[in-house]
């Protein structure tokens, strides 16, 4: 029975190599469709759906089942804020990643910031969304993913001081 | 000698020319300065397959040297792919600092428990078979294969979660061990518990498959190597307007609001 698992494991993990590695191979070009990509982010809505005070206010306010639902159902917005944030770091990152191999200096310093701030961003979202199912589950835990908020918005305004060197139409304006 | 066992010979005497030449593009492209740990790799994988294969039709060798060789070579070889593998992740950490800590951190725990998993499944599923020592060595080597596919697998993982690139030639080393670890995870675990004390057809099956990985694994590392060196993210398609004195004016007016 182990035998078998693991020539299963081992056959789809060859197969998960060649797919991944192929992926790395295609390099996908930036254009002007970048902007497309990049989902819009309120940071202000997703810092009231994270905001301790709000939370309090709502639950002395409300009836508990209603609380919890309504409190189940921000957290849930908080999530997809997280993902949407963190899927924009991951365009930006490609971005950053091309924009560092300029030969400007203050733009090649600019890239490794916002590679850095999109790294930690995607860093602190993985870290942010379990803990924020798990709030969803048990209403007692707490998510913290202010930092979240903090690192998004710094990240934010790296890319408008890059956009000023390697303008990208629409992209500023979509965080 | 049967149709299969012509197959996977066919494949021995050819992976082990290729290996040869696959070393000689490594000296040709100075891979010792980038990939030191790979080009020590290649090349005691390039003595290695050759040394047993002329031991293998030299008639004053004996069985029992034959495998001490073996054994001994194919250690160290291990040795090194997991060398191999450290070498790939220092590379890919190298050009992202805010990844280093993290990322060294992530793959000791990933090797901690792939260890503990691997020696769980040693513990449950131990080798059959009539020959003891040959056993052995096919459980340990079932179990060194398990953790390398594992540690190769996440390398591919935790750039892709982070949208990292990698350098072309790290990615194809990193792709050809793993077709190698892969398809010999996969015959170790069969070969551990059906060894038999005589070759039979299985035996041979097996062989074709090993042997078959390595040719695929050295065609791929040939192939990274020939092509010519890039990194797999984007690129800017046009060249962006430069203007110093906008930039600094934009720049104090941004630090203005």
């Amino acid at each position: 029975m182990i035998t078998i698992a693991l020539v299963v494991l081992s056959a789809l993990a060859l197969l998960y190599l060649i797919r991944l590695a192929k992926g790395q191979a295609i390099a996908p070009r930036l254009n002007d469709n970048l902007a497309e990509s990049i989902r819009f982010v309120d940071v202000e809505a997703f810092r009231n759906l994270i905001d301790p005070d709000e939370e309090e206010y709502l639950r002395s306010k409300l009836h508990p089942a209603v609380f919890r639902k309504i409190q189940r159902e921000r957290l849930r917005a908080a999530a997809e804020y997280i993902l949407c944030a963190a899927h924009n770091a991951a365009v930006l990152l490609s971005l950053a990643e091309a924009a560092r191999s300029s030969p400007d200096p203050e733009v090649t310093a600019m890239a490794e910031k916002l590679i850095a701030n999109a790294i930690r961003l995607r860093l602190y979202a993985f870290q942010a969304i379990p803990r924020i199912y798990i709030s969803m589950v048990l209403p007692a835990g707490r998510p913290s993913p202010v930092r979240v908020a903090d690192r998004y918005e710094q990240m934010t305004r790296q890319v408008v001081l890059l956009g000023l060197q390697y303008p990208m139409p629409g992209v500023s304006n979509s965080l | 000698m049967t149709s299969l066992s012509q197959v996977w010979h066919w494949l021995w005497f050819t992976h082990t020319g290729l290996h040869g030449l696959l070393f000689g593009l490594l000296v040709w492209r100075r891979f010792y300065k980038d990939f030191p740990i790979f080009f020590a790799y290649t090349g005691f994988a390039s003595l290695q397959t050759a040394v047993v294969l002329v031991m293998n039709y030299a008639p004053a060798v004996s069985g029992q040297q034959y495998y001490v060789v073996y054994v001994a070579s194919t250690t160290v070889l291990t040795a090194l792919s997991f060398g191999v593998v450290y070498e790939l992740l220092t590379h890919l950490l190298r050009d992202y600092p805010a990844l280093r800590s993290l990322g060294t951190r992530f793959f000791r725990w990933a090797a901690i428990i792939l260890v503990g998993i691997a020696l769980v499944l040693a513990w449950f599923a131990p080798a059959g078979g009539g020959d003891h020592l040959m056993s052995v060595v096919f459980l340990l080597t079932r179990t060194v294969d398990l953790l390398l596919c594992g540690l190769l697998v996440l390398l591919f993982v935790f750039p892709r979660y982070f949208h990292l690139s990698w350098q072309n030639y790290a990615c194809g080393i990193a792709l050809g061990l793993g077709v190698l670890a892969s398809a010999d995870l996969a015959a170790f675990a069969i070969r551990s518990q059906i060894e038999p004390v005589t070759r039979n057809l299985s035996e041979d099956m097996l062989d074709v498959v090993t042997q078959g990985a390595t040719l695929c694994s050295v065609l791929i590392w040939t192939a990274y190597v020939v092509r010519p060196q890039r990194r797999s993210h984007a690129q800017v398609s046009s060249l962006p307007f430069h203007d110093l004195e906008t930039w600094n004016q934009e720049l104090e007016r941004l630090l203005h609001q």
